[in-house]
């Protein structure tokens, strides 16, 4: 197909305007009626379904989804100790775990906890580089045999009531069921200016460290409030990636 | 007693369940397995952190060290 320019005096014919319609994102309700209204599927159309909220192209072969898709978004309307995505689809190869998040206790800051398909055993390992506003250089911290991943840091009560933090932790290839371990890795933190301020990296593998190396898909997530309670407010999104 | 919050994305349901005794337990123990992490890691960085102003401490008096530990590469600000 040829990619439409318009000229002066542009003759407008069924062709061009098929042309002009095929190279612009086409809405629609759902698959099923896009299907019924494209007769002749084109390499390189993007359309987008009303029904999921999701752009998607075509290569040729099938529609996939453009970018980072929203799988589940929550808001606490009240505290909660721990949030538990569940039924995670395995539409897509990786995940990204979103958290503006503030634990109730009269600390600096606490962990969000990861878990993943509710497995408590010493299967999580973690390397920690971390970043603090309070002296000190930045280090390089590790830990394995856990029971959970401490994959994001939020600030506590201890700062400004009104000031929330956390991250963002990549899930690597969390819906792949012939693989034995998952890799995490994030960024997060909080910096409170003329107070306290802690960044941090982290990596985290699930399975690895003394696991029982069983592949599966993860299907479910928990984020646990390393102490105490997730304030009121506090939230958390999933998205896909990688179809 | 604590709750958790369990967002179902099969269903769309979003709802507030009470944790059972076994779950309280867990909960617990999880949180007290990364505190020890949490703990151990603290401590470490705070030992290398203490070893690193002593060195800087101790280079400020004895010049022959502070060329040592300026060519290993250490720091000797205390950071």
């Amino acid at each position: 197909m040829s990619f439409i320019t318009v000229a002066p005096g542009q003759t407008i014919t069924a062709s061009w305007g098929n042309t002009v319609r095929d190279q612009l994102v086409s809405p629609f309700a759902s698959a099923s009626a896009r299907t019924s209204a494209i007769s002749a599927l084109v390499e390189g159309m993007l359309s987008y379904r009303s029904d999921e909220k999701v752009f998607e192209g075509y290569n040729g072969t099938s529609w996939l989804p453009v970018g980072w898709i929203p799988i589940a978004s929550t808001t606490l309307g009240s505290a909660a100790a721990s949030v538990t995505f569940n039924s995670i689809p395995a539409t897509y190869k990786n995940l990204v775990v979103v958290a503006l998040a503030k634990s109730a206790p009269a600390t600096n800051f606490e962990d969000i906890l990861l878990r993943f398909n509710n497995d408590s055993g010493t299967n999580y390992a973690n390397i920690n580089v971390t970043a603090d506003n309070t002296g000190g250089a930045p280090a390089l911290l590790s830990g394995s045999s856990q029971t959970s991943a401490p994959i994001l840091r939020m600030p506590s009560s201890n700062l400004n009531s009104t000031i929330f933090g956390g991250g963002f932790a990549f899930v690597l290839g969390y819906s792949n069921s012939s693989m034995s371990n998952k890799n995490v890795f994030s960024l997060s933190g909080n910096g409170d200016w003329g107070n306290v301020g802690q960044f941090r990296m982290r990596g985290c593998s699930w399975g690895a460290g003394g696991g029982s190396f069983t592949a599966s898909a993860v299907t479910r997530i928990d984020l646990i409030s390393g102490n105490g309670n997730f304030v009121t407010n506090s939230s958390f999104q999933l998205y896909g990636f990688g179809a | 007693v604590p709750q958790r919050l369990v967002v179902d994305i099969a269903t769309g349901a979003q709802t507030y369940v009470e944790l059972d005794p076994d779950e309280a337990a867990d909960l617990e123990a999880t949180r007290a397995d990364a505190a020890q992490a949490r703990a151990t890691e603290e401590a470490a960085l705070a030992a290398r952190d203490a070893a690193r102003t002593e060195l800087a401490e101790r280079a400020a008096l004895s010049p022959d060290l502070a060329l040592i530990a300026k060519a290993m590469g250490l720091p000797l600000d205390g950071s």
